[in-house]
């Protein structure tokens, strides 16, 4: 593994935080950190350090306090966040993730088909495209989430927390498979995780995000643990 | 579950309203066959024309102008709440609608607004209410993130409004009260030529920009992050959606009177049928829905055979709330 990759993500004296009434609470140091093209990266931090309002800063979903982000590639997101529409199908949720190609009467092209259809397989949830949310299961429903992402067919993931609240089959599918695509699709993937364990075995690099506001950056230990 | 597909869906309402158009504008007080009704249709002379252009056609165009705008109201404020109670009614439009048309006929003679009382200012005031109130419920949804809280203070809106317009119920004379309570029991029935221009080229407007809106409104639903990341300007969709909403339902309530239950049910009746979330089905299939639901009830309402006529609002929720209850009870759930 080169260490010399191409960047494809990095930040400026980058303020993480939010504003409340008029006080501002910035939540790390002013952060230089950078993400390499292809590399998965699981980073990690007790409850309320603030990794959900990085991860949306740097898909420019907030905006930053201060500093910059600098993207070489459009974004896709996996958050927490609850979504409405039960009796959607999961073909539908996927297709939301073409939506910023579409135009404003969502006609799909035969490119957008394709793309659906890949990113349906990627999760393996083909044979249920056409069940509706309310009828999966946790983990089904984070697979679809997953594949909306995946059809935006952007070179970069950032993922909030995918494995939270399921069981250990499926947190270990989902990190294989983000891991999978980091390797054979070359995505750069960014993900939060409390999974220490998967994440030693999946990961390139580590995140902490400690309690004096930083983050370091480390290795996973070396040689052991690529093979589950 | 049983797929329908959209298209025939759309094709089956189209044909329903079709249907119940004619069998409306051909029952009334005066009984005219329906070889009568097509001849007077294309003709203007003779009794049948007159009473079908001047009451039946008048009537059945407001019946579908005013069903299709509520019940795509409803719709656009479920997916906008992404709340399956959000409607017109529960949200405290109609509340405000009627509370300010309380105070303009009931409480005239001491505001000294007595002297433009009148239809139009009616409507007016009716507007005016209807977007005082979604504008501070939309002032409160900027603070309150929770959409249960906000039906909550929705609620709070409308028993707060009501009791005082009890107040003013109570203290006013017995004709302006009478005046107030026939505009509250809706009608379809009272609208001239002029007043149904106005009424469609607000409805026209406000669902064909609705339709322009498909990829901000299925946005909505995934909630405010994931649209932002999908790149949708939601804020500014936010916007002309509680725009278009408040003047299509505050048009409607305002030569109408506050026409109940439309509103919250049409959606959740047409997602039976057609189980879809995507608005580019949802919008036109819920537009027909309301114009066919109201168009029913219209006939209703007449209670065919007889000269009598039923107050809308009655015969609304009389048939509108025992679906919604078999409905929930039925699918177990509801949702947006």
């Amino acid at each position: 593994m080169s260490e010399q990759g191409n960047i494809a993500l990095h930040t400026t004296n980058l303020h993480v935080g939010y504003k409340k009434g008029h006080q501002t609470q910035v939540l790390f140091e002013p952060l230089n950190i950078q993400l390499i093209q292809g590399e998965l990266v699981c980073f990690m931090g007790s409850n309320g350090v603030g990794k959900t309002t990085l991860i949306k800063t740097l898909a420019g979903i907030y905006p930053p306090l201060g500093g910059s982000v600098t993207h070489q590639y459009p974004v896709a997101i996996v958050l927490t966040d609850k979504i409405s529409g039960g009796l959607m199908t999961v073909r539908d949720l996927v297709t939301y993730g073409r939506y910023p190609h579409l135009n404003r009467w969502l006609t799909l092209q035969d490119q957008d088909h394709r793309l659906i259809d890949n990113a349906l397989r990627l999760v393996h949830l083909q044979s249920i495209e056409n069940k509706q949310l309310n009828q999966l299961s946790d983990g089904q429903l984070q697979m679809a989430m997953i594949a909306k992402a995946l059809a935006q067919d952007t070179n970069m993931l950032l993922l909030d927390e995918p494995t939270a609240h399921l069981d250990l089959n499926n947190r270990v599918e989902i990190m294989n498979l983000l891991r999978t695509l980091a390797r054979e699709e070359g995505k750069t993937i960014l993900v939060a995780t409390h999974e220490l364990d998967l994440a030693l075995q999946t990961a390139d690099k580590i995140w902490l995000a400690t309690q004096d506001q930083k983050i370091v950056e480390g290795m996973p230990e070396t040689g052991a643990g690529w093979h589950l | 579950m049983k797929k329908s597909s959209p298209s025939l869906v759309l094709l089956f309402l189209t044909t329903g309203l079709g249907v119940l158009f004619l069998t409306n504008i051909s029952l009334g007080s005066v009984s005219i066959p329906i070889k009568e009704i097509l001849r007077a249709l294309f003709s203007d002379t003779g009794t049948a024309s007159e009473i079908l252009w001047q009451f039946r056609l008048p009537k059945a165009l407001t019946c579908i102008l005013a069903g299709s705008a509520l019940a795509t109201g409803g719709l656009l404020m479920q997916t906008l709440f992404r709340n399956p109670m959000a409607g017109p009614d529960v949200l405290g439009l109609t509340s405000g609608a009627s509370l300010f048309v309380a105070l303009l006929l009931m409480a005239g003679q001491y505001s000294g607004l007595a002297f433009i009382q009148g239809p139009w200012s009616v409507a007016l005031a009716a507007s005016l209410g209807g977007a005082t109130v979604f504008i501070l419920i939309i002032g409160i949804a900027r603070y309150v993130q929770d959409n249960t809280a906000l039906l909550i203070v929705g609620l709070m809106i409308s028993a707060a409004t009501s009791s005082v317009v009890s107040v003013l119920q109570f203290t006013s004379q017995a004709n302006d009260l009478q005046t107030f309570m026939i505009w509250m029991l809706g009608s379809v029935g009272s609208t001239n030529w002029s007043e149904i221009i106005v009424l469609a080229l607000i409805v026209v407007a406000g669902l064909a920009i609705s339709m322009t809106m498909i990829k901000a409104l299925n946005g909505m639903l995934l909630g405010e992050s994931y649209a932002v990341s999908l790149g949708i300007n939601i804020k500014q969709g936010r916007i002309i959606i509680v725009l278009i909403t408040g003047m299509m339902v505050g048009a409607v309530t305002a030569f109408c009177g506050p026409i109940a239950f439309v509103g919250l049910a049409v959606p959740h009746l047409v997602r039976l049928i057609l189980p879809t979330t995507n608005h580019k089905t949802l919008l036109p299939a819920v537009c027909l829905g309301g114009a066919t639901l109201l168009l029913l009830c219209d006939i209703l309402a007449q209670l065919p055979g007889s000269t009598q006529v039923l107050p809308l609002n009655a015969i609304t929720s009389l048939i509108g709330a025992p679906i919604v209850i078999w409905m929930v009870i039925k699918a177990k759930r509801i949702s947006v």
